[in-house]
């Protein structure tokens, strides 16, 4: 069953047309990477999902229930986590939990038992001082514990790597990958690093729309172009073997770019033939930062 | 909504703005006895000043009654600082983003801005309780004896006007986005309102009456003159109150 259900999504402000629409289906437990860079709309789409924003156009719906701008019903199976989340910072965390519970309308026994687990698993569990001196990575971890809080069918997390060190944001991924165990996790950044380390499948937006989706593996295949890097030690070598074979490209660095694999043999065969002295041959690894690159190229 | 409750309470008390409010009201509550108990003393430390320019000074007899003119001039400086004082209620929360989470975790619109207004008015109505106990206080303590009339009917209009206030600050609070703009709705409607009064016919109507209460104690005016201003501010206050209810559900947080 598909957790988050979003097709024909449009939105303007004012001139602008941010979503151009969006289709987006999010399978039950999975860690869904919603990637795209600043300003392509990520945000607005979640607001859109959180009835924070009214739409222009289409439909979203949440584990099968539509989604109404203002009072929707819809955000009791959500937990979410702003970009920088903001808290009543004369509460303590667990008054702040406590205070979540209520008003999502858990008992009071599992108020506390869960308050205290969530704490716990985001490593704020000794904290009793205010919200008020917190650091950011404690403010984005006390986050997740309040979004986990209700046990949510769908976790939605806004960039919230973005803002961190390197030890935040790696305090925030281990959070993350524990807590699939419970929910679905709908993980938006423009950070690729973190979706390749903690993601299952991802969907790219770009120019308002869903230009590319998949699980990592697949999106990395159907992209993968083993390109060969060739760098000699003589830069007269390098011009010969550019002579010899026309279909090759030399980068600003002087390295040379074989694009078609078939082709190999022979050049390596020129080069012994010809004594040519080799700093390195490299078979090019695919990143999803070159894929992302390429997709947003296509669409400019 | 209890539980916001609870939060509206603790954000009150562990900011300090219960306790400045109510340090503020007490000082304002003693300052009308106090004044007028001050007055005859004032006087004759100034007597031959006074004198020299030719101004006789006689016996200056203080009652209750100028305790209570006090209570209705001060009126205008307490109610400043009341709207001064939570005009943030809502606005402060849509800027720093607060409310997000409250209505992501599924707490109703509709609640959030009940508990608000209870917030508001219950703030003021304990504030005034204060402020007009703490000069009753007095005034029995020093005038004890003395007859006062009328006064509850005026103490009641002027609790009312600071509820008018408020239900304005909300209403506009639905709207804005920083406090700026609550203040300056406000104080337009307050401006208009002021111009208004110049036309005979409507001022019996407007808010300012409910300010008169020392005419009132004075037989100047008398109940009958108030209740057009009374039934006028009720209806305004209540009417503001449901805009506010059904335009907040829409509003962007």
């Amino acid at each position: 069953m598909n957790v988050l259900e979003i097709s024909g999504l449009e939105k303007h402000f004012g001139e602008k047309q941010v979503l151009r629409g969006v289709e987006l289906q999010v399978p039950e437990k999975r860690v869904f990477g919603f990637v795209g860079r600043n300003g392509a709309g990520k945000t607005t789409t979640m607001k859109i999902t959180l009835g924070l924003l009214a739409r222009d156009a289409g439909e979203v719906k949440v584990c099968g229930e539509n989604v109404r701008y203002g009072d929707t019903k819809t955000n009791r199976f959500i937990g979410y986590l702003p970009d920088v989340p903001e808290y009543y910072t004369f509460m303590t965390p667990f008054e702040y939990l406590r205070f979540c519970g209520e008003i999502t309308g858990l008992d009071k026994a599992s108020i506390k038992s869960r308050s205290l687990d969530m704490l716990e698993l985001v490593g704020l569990g000794s904290e009793n001082r205010r919200i008020k001196g917190f650091s950011r990575g404690m403010k984005q971890r006390l986050g997740i514990a309040q979004a986990l809080l209700g046990k949510p069918k769908l976790l939605i997390c806004d960039e919230p790597t973005s803002a961190l060190d390197p030890m935040g944001r790696k305090e925030i991924l281990d959070v993350l990958v524990a807590a699939k165990e419970e929910t679905t996790i709908l993980f938006s950044t423009h950070v690729l690093s973190d979706v390749e380390r903690i993601c299952d499948e991802m969907a790219l937006l770009e120019g308002g729309k869903i230009v590319m989706r998949g699980t990592i593996d697949e999106i990395k295949q159907k992209r993968r172009k083993p390109a060969t890097e060739i760098r000699l030690e003589h830069k007269k070598d390098s011009e010969a073997l550019l002579r010899a074979f026309n279909l090759l490209r030399k980068t600003d660095h002087g390295d040379l770019i074989l694009e078609d694999p078939a082709l190999l043999p022979e050049l390596l065969r020129f080069i012994a033939d010809n004594g040519m002295e080799v700093v390195r041959i490299e078979k090019q690894e695919t990143t999803l930062e070159d894929i992302f690159l390429e997709a947003i190229h296509k669409q400019a | 909504m209890k539980a916001f409750l609870r939060k509206e309470w603790l954000e009150m008390t562990r900011t300090g703005r219960l306790l400045i409010i109510g340090i503020l009201f007490f000082l304002f509550g003693v300052m009308n006895p106090a004044i007028a108990k001050l007055t005859p003393a004032l006087l004759e430390m100034m007597k031959d000043a006074v004198e020299q320019s030719g101004i006789t000074v006689g016996e200056v007899k203080v009652d209750a009654m100028a305790s209570w003119t006090q209570f209705y001039k001060n009126a205008s400086i307490v109610l400043i600082v009341i709207v001064l004082m939570l005009a943030g209620v809502l606005v402060n929360e849509y800027q720093k983003g607060t409310l997000v989470q409250v209505v992501t975790k599924g707490l109703s619109r509709r609640k959030i801005m009940l508990v608000k207004m209870i917030t508001v008015y219950g703030t003021w109505t304990a504030a005034y309780l204060v402020y007009f106990g703490v000069t009753f206080g007095y005034n029995a303590y020093f005038w004890g004896d003395e007859k006062v009339e009328h006064m509850f009917p005026g103490v009641f209009s002027l609790w009312l006007r600071g509820m008018l206030l408020l239900a304005l600050v909300l209403f506009f609070s639905a709207f804005a986005s920083n406090m700026g703009q609550v203040l300056m709705g406000v104080g337009l409607v307050t401006v208009v309102l002021f111009f208004l009064n110049y036309i005979p016919k409507l001022s019996k109507y407007l808010p300012f009456r409910l300010m008169d209460g020392i005419e009132l104690m004075g037989g100047r005016l008398e109940i009958k003159d108030f209740i057009p201003a009374i039934v006028a501010a009720c209806i305004s206050t209540v009417l503001c109150s449901i805009i506010s209810l059904v335009a907040f559900d829409k509003r962007n947080l």
